[in-house]
């Protein structure tokens, strides 16, 4: 065996090895030229950003980042190429990628320089940090919900106190005007009623701060939504007819059994249609469907209501936030924690002048 | 209702001057305390029928009194007053024997409801033991004048049925 032929096999060696990690590697490896030009993509790269590699392959890397970043890249090459100061070399960072389909994503960069030759060549791996920021978001939601409860209960508690002698007492004040009968007790009266309505008012927003602290864990029996959903409709029928709302429910006959909390599911519907009912003063119509999508069951409430603006939908489950002029803000955060308990997940879509849409999805256990 | 008593249990004043005004208006003798161990020495030296206590205070909750004036004057009826009425709180207070469950702020009527209630349970309680114990006294027919076979039979019949007559 010659000097070259050995040789030859330890660089077809060496290629087979460098491929089959390219080949199978989690992470999107991507390697560019100076210009920025794309040579290998690997299959993972195809997955996470969702084009095929012959579509990036040849073209500028800059398309993989959103306008924001891919200007910036350009300059960034030529600028360490002059320049020879690492900014992301050897360092790695977090940024934002762009898939084929125009959605970003948070992803780590990390960069090596390979000198072939003359040739300059930089190889990114790219890892999808998605779920990871999720999770991260996840577990602050759940500490920050937890904190906030705290601090529900103990303010609601705080307030319950004095309220009782408040209560008591005005009720106290009101027999002890009762017995005087005459023009100038009707205005004392009438100041009492409103002062024992106020209370009463605080009173229910405390109950609210205090059922939002402390939801009982959900109790999972198996059971039929759809059952439980024509039990809300028939409680809720005379209301929606009167305030001239119209109901159409088409809930899907072969709907699996899924395993919920009775109690729970009612109130996070009864939440939401309320929200519905209120966003549609001047009457209008309320859709309940559900439907089995792969292995979940599906609930959607949608309304013709007035719609909520774009600004304000990121923060619907957000505790406190309300647009309502009586409202503790609490009653959609309430409605996600049931849905977090059952292991399901809540969206909502919205349209200005056409309505809302919620939908509510719950997994189906395997076997059931 | 008249010359019932009352013992109000909360570590705050203005609670327990406000119930204390609703019951003595209603026509109850009212006496207070600020704490469970407060409450149990008045139980003590005075009598009381029904307590009506605050579930959480700083010194010893309201569970624990209850448990203690349970078991140290059994015919006394409580009805716990709680910031928020759990489930899970309700059902430990109905299992230590609690009579009722009144939440935060009250209402007078829910107050007053729950203490006749309470008063009329203890009435019922009081005269089922006094029935019992008159249906206890044995009646001996051994003096009784007749000797007839018939009579004597009868007369254990009435023997062996008096028993089943206890419960009504």
């Amino acid at each position: 065996m010659t000097i070259q032929k050995l040789s030859e096999d330890m660089l077809t060696d060496s290629e087979a090895r460098l491929r089959g990690i390219l080949e199978t590697a989690v992470d999107a490896i991507i390697t560019i030229d100076e210009r920025g030009i794309v040579e290998p993509f690997n299959p993972a790269s195809e997955r996470i950003f969702g084009y095929a590699a012959h579509e990036v392959i040849g073209r500028n890397v800059n398309m993989l980042m959103p306008p924001l970043y891919s200007e910036a890249h350009d300059s960034y090459i030529a600028n360490y190429l002059k320049t020879g100061v690492k900014k992301i070399i050897g360092i790695g960072r977090e940024v934002i990628g762009q898939c084929k389909d125009g959605s970003t994503f948070p992803m780590h960069l990390s960069v090596s320089e390979v000198r072939l030759g003359e040739r300059r060549l930089f190889t990114g791996i790219v890892r999808d940090l998605t779920e990871q920021k999720n999770l991260e978001k996840q577990v602050l939601q759940t500490e920050r919900l937890a904190t906030i409860g705290k601090m529900a209960a103990k303010v609601a508690h705080e307030i319950r106190n004095p309220l009782s002698s408040i209560s008591l007492n005005a009720e106290l004040l009101e027999d002890e005007i009762g017995g005087y009968d005459s023009a100038n007790t009707a205005e004392a009266k009438t100041l009492l009623k409103a002062m024992i309505a106020e209370i009463d008012r605080v009173t229910a927003l405390t109950e609210e701060y205090l059922q939002f602290s402390r939801l009982p864990e959900a109790q999972l029996a198996k059971g039929n939504l759809n059952q439980a959903i024509e039990e809300i409709v028939i409680f809720l029928r005379h209301e929606l007819a009167q305030k001239k709302i119209e109901l159409e429910c088409h809930l899907q006959n072969m709907l699996p059994e899924v395993r919920f909390d009775r109690v729970q599911i009612r109130r996070a519907l009864l939440n939401i249609i309320r929200n519905a009912i209120d966003a549609m003063p001047k009457g209008g119509k309320l859709k309940i469907e559900t439907e089995k999508k792969d292995n979940k069951a599906v609930i959607h409430i949608e309304d013709t209501g007035l719609g909520i603006p774009v600004d304000e939908i990121e923060k619907i489950f957000e505790p406190f936030f309300t647009t309502k002029d009586f409202g503790t803000g609490l009653g959609l955060a309430i409605v996600q924690q049931i849905v977090a308990e059952h292991g399901g997940e809540i969206f909502c879509k919205s349209k200005i002048g056409s309505g809302t849409t919620f939908s509510i999805i719950i997994p189906i256990k395997r076997g059931e | 209702m008249q010359n019932k008593s009352i013992l109000i249990v909360d570590d705050e004043a203005s609670i327990r001057e406000s119930l204390q005004k609703v019951l003595s208006k209603a026509g109850y003798l009212t006496v207070t305390a600020s704490s469970g161990d407060e409450a149990l020495a008045l139980l003590s030296t005075q009598s009381v029928d029904i307590v009506l206590s605050d579930l959480k205070m700083p010194n010893g909750d309201g569970i624990e009194l209850l448990k203690n004036v349970k078991k140290k004057f059994a015919d006394i009826e409580v009805i716990l007053l709680t910031g928020y009425g759990t489930i899970e709180t309700a059902v430990e207070a109905m299992k230590a024997g609690a009579y009722d469950f009144i939440t935060k702020p009250p209402k007078k009527a829910a107050v007053l409801s729950a203490v006749e209630r309470a008063l009329e349970r203890q009435n019922l309680a009081q005269e089922n033991k006094y029935l019992k114990a008159q249906l206890g006294k044995s009646v001996d027919f051994t003096d009784m004048i007749g000797s007839s076979p018939a009579f004597r039979k009868m007369l254990d019949m009435i023997d062996r049925l008096a028993p089943c007559f206890q419960r009504f």
